[in-house]
């Protein structure tokens, strides 16, 4: 049995190993300087979690089907784990348990192909959490609890696995490794640009550590990424490369800000449950909830576009 | 609109190192279960078995029926020790045992810290504190818990010459403010197998006595009873013999 699935592709080594000589360079720098100040000290923490975190991923990312899917299916589990950390219904195991079920199902269906399962799930689940208050006989909280089993499905279950329809696509995997390098990129690019020297916050109240001047630097040089490394896509076509810079940048900046606004209200900056270093699953993640679908139907409708004109 | 409580100070107020400790966690996750069962499987049927041969010499059976809550107290020497004396207990009493572990050890990174949470069930022992948490979080859970069998090394710190040293005052606080009686262990050969500073245990024989249980009292006559139990079974064990 073949088990090295995209390892076996050049494009797909040579961007592992251009991935790792990053990695290996940035965390040199940061070695050196991670005991000069607060900043870099949390820099050298945010490094760490994705030195380990990012061989893994590659790792399994790049085995033969269905290890991919179903380290997506981990990935989004081991996020909502957190996400009901956070939010405080991590003990309620009926709902918990629900919501894990029905993300389980939804990477099933896109799995085995069954579309009209996956569509469905979403109001399958809006009804039997209603349901719940009735089989506990208890109605204290349960509209919150409800709500927050959905937005939980909606973002993990839902948005998050449309890596996993990207999968199913001939050489899938590669359009997902160059979405992720783009989105980390960027978010690299606009915290550390901000942070050195940005100067004009547009909104400070939700994200006081990102600039305009960040954020326009950020989607240059992404942009200039997204071009540089564009041999990473099956496609060689200059629409594909720029719609994928264009989300990455502003689809995962606004990701990134969403997600901002559910930890303020919620009191919790990170749950940082796992992964090493600093922050959580979801800090991983976040902006890939909002990227993934979003890029997913974008490179649909180029295809068929291309195709049919 | 009335504003969501969200009830995630477990997760979203504790430092990582006090989520898993039992008054904040409500319950043990299933992911938790998962990895101490493997780790417990590792223990008593590989590592305790085939590279270390592990003897109990004695019984647990009296004090599980009689002592909810308990204090284990043990001489220590080695690393081997919390261990041996996880692997020595059944594992139908494991839900009971914690180990007041060292914090700037145990905790000091995240593959300890994810170790000592979710394998040895680490209570942290901040001994550089100067506001006696570590003393407070630990009575608070010998008399919030119905069940519990805290491991505890009255030494303070690993033996260096072989010898059992006198115990700090600690103990005697947790027994007699709680009202916690004590179990005697004796660990033999613990030193030769792992000592301070060697990288990894050598493989051997090492031997858990189970002793008597003490009710609470000062921590001169816990010592006294404690060293002429020991004396019976090997002489010449302590330092200020």
């Amino acid at each position: 049995m073949q088990i090295w699935g995209a390892w076996l592709d050049p494009v797909y080594q040579q961007t592992v190993l251009g991935v790792i000589a990053y990695l290996s360079v940035l965390g040199s720098i940061l070695f050196i300087l991670r005991k000069k100040n607060q900043n870099m000290k949390t820099a050298w923490l945010i490094y760490l979690s994705w030195f380990f975190a990012a061989p893994v991923v590659c790792l399994f990312l790049g085995l033969s089907d269905p290890i991919p899917h179903l380290s997506i299916t981990l990935i989004a589990i081991l996020a909502m784990r957190e996400f009901f950390q956070m939010t405080g219904i991590y003990e309620d195991y009926i709902f918990v348990w629900t919501t894990y079920i029905f993300l389980s199902i939804a990477s099933a269906a896109i799995y085995l192909e069954h579309y009209y399962v996956y569509n469905l799930l979403p109001m399958l689940l809006f009804g039997l959490l209603f349901q719940i208050p009735l089989l506990k006989n208890e109605f204290k909280n349960m509209l919150q609890k409800t709500s927050l089993c959905i937005v939980a499905f909606l973002f993990f279950g839902w948005a998050f696995l449309h890596m996993g329809f990207i999968l199913k696509w001939e050489n899938g995997i590669r359009y997902i490794l160059y979405i992720v390098i783009l989105t980390e990129f960027y978010d690299t690019i606009i915290l550390s640009w901000s942070k050195l020297y940005g100067k004009i916050n547009y909104i400070e109240k939700i994200a006081p550590r990102r600039s305009l001047e960040g954020l326009f630097l950020g989607l240059a040089l992404t942009m200039l990424l997204a071009r540089g490394i564009r041999n990473i896509l099956p496609v060689d076509h200059d629409a594909y490369w720029i719609a994928a810079g264009l989300i990455a940048s502003l689809i995962g900046g606004l990701g990134d800000i969403s997600m901002g606004v559910i930890r303020r209200d919620i009191g919790v900056k990170d749950v940082g449950a796992y992964v090493f270093g600093r922050g959580g699953v979801i800090d991983r993640v976040d902006r890939l909830i909002f990227v993934a679908p979003i890029y997913y139907y974008t490179i649909v409708i180029l295809r068929d576009y291309y195709i049919f004109q | 609109m009335k504003e969501w409580k969200y009830e995630n100070d477990q997760w979203a107020k504790l430092p990582p190192h006090l989520r898993h400790v039992p008054i904040h966690a409500a319950n043990t996750s299933l992911s938790t279960r998962i990895v101490q069962w493997c780790w417990a499987f590792f223990l008593k049927r590989i590592f305790f078995r085939f590279y270390i041969r592990l003897k109990v010499k004695g019984s647990f059976r009296p004090a599980y029926e009689k002592h909810p809550r308990l204090l284990i107290i043990s001489n220590h020497s080695s690393h081997l020790d919390a261990i041996s004396i996880a692997s020595a207990i059944p594992l139908r009493y494991w839900h009971r045992q914690y180990a007041a572990a060292a914090k700037d050890y145990f905790f000091s990174n995240a593959f300890k810290a994810y170790f000592s949470k979710h394998c040895i069930r680490a209570i942290p022992i901040d001994r550089k504190g100067k506001n006696g948490s570590a003393i407070k979080l630990c009575i608070r859970l010998l008399q919030e818990l119905e069940q519990i069998w805290l491991i505890l090394f009255p030494e303070g710190t690993r033996s260096t010459d072989g010898y059992i040293h006198r115990f700090k005052r600690g103990v005697s606080v947790f027994a007699q403010k709680t009202n916690t009686p004590i179990l005697f262990l004796y660990l033999e050969n613990a030193q030769n197998l792992w000592p301070k500073g060697a990288g990894f245990a050598k493989p051997g024989k090492l031997t858990v006595h189970v002793g008597e249980v003490q009710e609470p009292a000062d921590i001169d006559t816990i010592y006294t009873n404690y060293k002429d139990w020991v004396n019976t079974i090997e002489t010449g064990r302590f330092k200020d013999d």
